[in-house]
């Protein structure tokens, strides 16, 4: 409970999410089960300051490259370089036991939306 | 000199370093005390002993120690002979239990015939002084002692956190809080005398009696958020004859505040006022204790400093609307064990706003193990908290591309945000009082339109992360930070970030918000 982040990150390497903590960020990959980047692997990322209070609360913007880009968004320029973050906040947090798994199946259902 | 001060109020704004906290006090859950009563008060009517764990919490000004798990004697490990003894393999066994868990130990045991608040014998004190230097050196926190009185179910504790060696004494504490359905307090009478009766409550003594009243009023009170329903309660509380109020809010009166905000002036929000200071000024022009102590926190419950103020009082009323304070506060009433009564008003707009009114719903629930949380019962979106830290819901640039965020203006009207208060207040008396022995009844709406009052079928989630914090005090995740808005405001009702001419005028109306208070002062002490 004393480190949110080490949670969250040891959370995302039970799923095999390939969690990376950079300077300032989390960067793992998932695999969407729809949409445009359905079966590929897609790298994408949360900023630690985020994840203070995980798991009680979840992060809320999500961190793309800019390539990925959707039809309708509230997005921002992400502080990493070449990517863009999105707005989504995730409905009905602390319902799933394996809050790994509930914010990598909010993850993957956002990006299944790209286009 | 701030004009509104007073010699027993205290406003405090930003972060603070604090001393050590001087109160003590022990809370338990209700489930807790049944397990506790049933194995110390015996049919055949002598003293039984047993040992439980504890986690701290604390406060500005306080520390408790939260309950957590009975550990019953096993066979051989203690003795009842009139009196009781236990072995130093059974403290040994239990302290090795808590100090794998992080936890302390605490001591427990019973005066079957005995009534209120217990002093300590002198076998009470050669048993609890002798293990705990013991207990301290293994978990490293003090021992707790506490006591069952069986002729009146009260309980009496302290913490022997005081001195090393043979010379090791407790600090006693101020009160024992038991958390259920009703709130009950066994009082210190030594620490918090009860408030003498005064002609200004004989109503509202005649409602319950003069025991229950004096209990009541001893209980300390924290309002967070001061708009229109917190300050209603704040003066309400006041007025009854609360000995101990605290406010807190970090907000500035601005013109769209007054239809409102009822008591705050134009004046107030030309001078830029704080939401704080009127609450303040209402509260104590209208406070009936004879020396009401009515603390002012400058402050967001999301800062370190907010929340440690926040611990210090035995329930906490929640009148504010954004995610992240009430993330806080919903996580406090778990891990905190300190009640918290929670509600607020929505109002249904039609989407073409000349169309009229479509509905308005006022909701109320107090919060507490055994009790759904707020996201539990759909009154916080959890998902949402993340947002608000970053400061997102302020930031023009977010709102413009959000549309849930655009329809986030809170309509409301204090032509019905009264209900909210009286619900709230109604939620208040049901835990301290429990009228007909019944206590708090669970979430409540009103729906406005239909005029139905529901009791809604809130469940916890069986996953909920916040109620997994129950009881865990200190170690459990705070949730507090930064707060870039509430360091904002501050410096907008600071007087000395005020334009000159404003600084002037609100100097004058210092003075006379001043002499106005010695002169209601005078009155009610002279005349």
């Amino acid at each position: 409970m004393n480190d949110p982040v080490g949670q969250f990150v040891a959370g995302l390497a039970s799923l095999a999410a390939v969690p990376d903590r950079r300077a300032g960020y989390v960067v793992y990959r998932v695999e969407p089960v729809d949409g445009q980047y359905a079966g590929d692997s897609v790298e994408t990322a949360v900023e630690v300051a985020e994840l203070a209070n995980w798991p009680i609360a979840p992060p809320h913007w999500i961190h793309l490259p800019t390539g990925i880009a959707f039809p309708r968004t509230n997005s921002q320029p992400s502080p990493i370089p070449s990517w863009t973050r999105h707005s989504r906040q995730i409905a009905e947090w602390g319902t799933d036991p394996n809050s790994a798994q509930a914010w990598l199946a909010h993850v993957r259902g956002v990006i299944g939306e790209a286009q | 000199m701030n004009p509104l001060s007073n010699s027993r109020s205290a406003a405090r704004s930003g972060a603070r370093a604090s001393a050590a906290p001087a109160r003590r006090s022990v809370t338990l859950r209700d489930a807790t005390d049944a397990v506790l009563r049933d194995h110390l008060l015996r049919v055949d009517r002598q003293e039984d002993i047993c040992l439980a764990t504890y986690r701290p919490s604390t406060g500005a000004t306080r520390v408790s120690a939260l309950l957590r798990e009975v550990a019953l004697p096993e066979h051989g490990e203690r003795e009842v002979h009139g009196n009781a003894t236990i072995t130093a393999e059974y403290v040994l066994r239990v302290a090795a239990h808590a100090a794998d868990d992080g936890d302390g130990v605490v001591m427990l045991h019973s005066h079957p015939r005995a009534r209120g608040w217990q002093s300590m014998s002198r076998p009470d004190r050669d048993a609890e002084s002798s293990y705990a230097n013991l207990v301290r050196e293994l978990t490293g926190l003090p021992l707790i002692g506490m006591t069952l009185a069986g002729g009146d179910l009260s309980w009496s504790a302290r913490h022997w956190d005081y001195g090393v060696g043979g010379d090791i004494r407790p600090s006693h504490s101020e009160n024992v809080r038991v958390i259920g359905e009703q709130l009950r307090i066994s009082w210190n009478d030594q620490l918090v005398p009860p408030p003498p009766p005064r002609i200004s409550h004989v109503r509202t003594m005649t409602c319950w009696g003069p025991r229950v009243h004096a209990d009541l009023t001893r209980r300390s009170v924290m309002v967070v958020g001061l708009g229109s329903v917190g300050l209603d309660i704040s003066v309400r509380l006041a007025a009854a004859g609360v000995t101990r109020l605290g406010l807190m809010d970090f907000d500035t009166v601005k013109e769209h505040n007054l239809d409102r905000l009822i008591g705050a002036t134009t004046t107030d929000a030309a001078l830029r006022r704080s939401k704080l200071d009127i609450a303040y000024r209402l509260a104590t022009a209208n406070a009936t204790a004879a020396t009401p102590l009515i603390e002012r926190f400058d402050l967001s419950v999301c800062e370190l400093a907010g929340l440690a103020a926040a611990l210090d009082y035995d329930q906490i009323i929640s009148c504010v609307d954004r995610p992240w304070p009430r993330a806080v506060l919903n996580a406090t009433a778990y891990r905190d064990l300190i009640p918290v009564i929670d509600g607020g008003i929505a109002v249904d707009v039609f989407p073409d706003r000349d169309a009229g009114m479509r509905n308005a719903t006022w909701r109320s629930h107090v919060l507490r193990p055994g009790r759904p949380c707020m996201a539990c019962n759909h009154q916080l979106d959890l998902g949402a908290v993340a947002a608000d830290m970053s400061g997102a819901l302020d930031d023009p640039a977010y709102i413009a591309g959000d549309t849930a965020a655009q329809n986030t203006d809170s309509a409301n009207v204090a032509l019905l945000s009264l209900n909210a208060a009286a619900s709230l207040l109604a939620q208040y008396v049901s835990l301290n009082v429990a009228p007909g022995g019944l206590g708090e009844p669970g979430p409540l709406q009103y729906i406005l339109s239909t005029h139905t009052l529901e009791h809604l079928p809130a469940a916890s989630r069986p996953a909920c992360p916040v109620e997994a914090l129950t009881g865990l005090g200190d170690s459990g995740m705070r949730m507090t930070g930064v707060h870039p808005a509430a360091e904002q405001e501050r410096r907008n009702h600071n007087p000395p970030n005020l334009p000159r001419r404003r600084r002037i005028v609100r100097r004058l109306d210092d003075l006379i918000g001043w002499t106005e208070h010695r002169l209601s002062r005078f009155t009610r002490q002279s005349l």
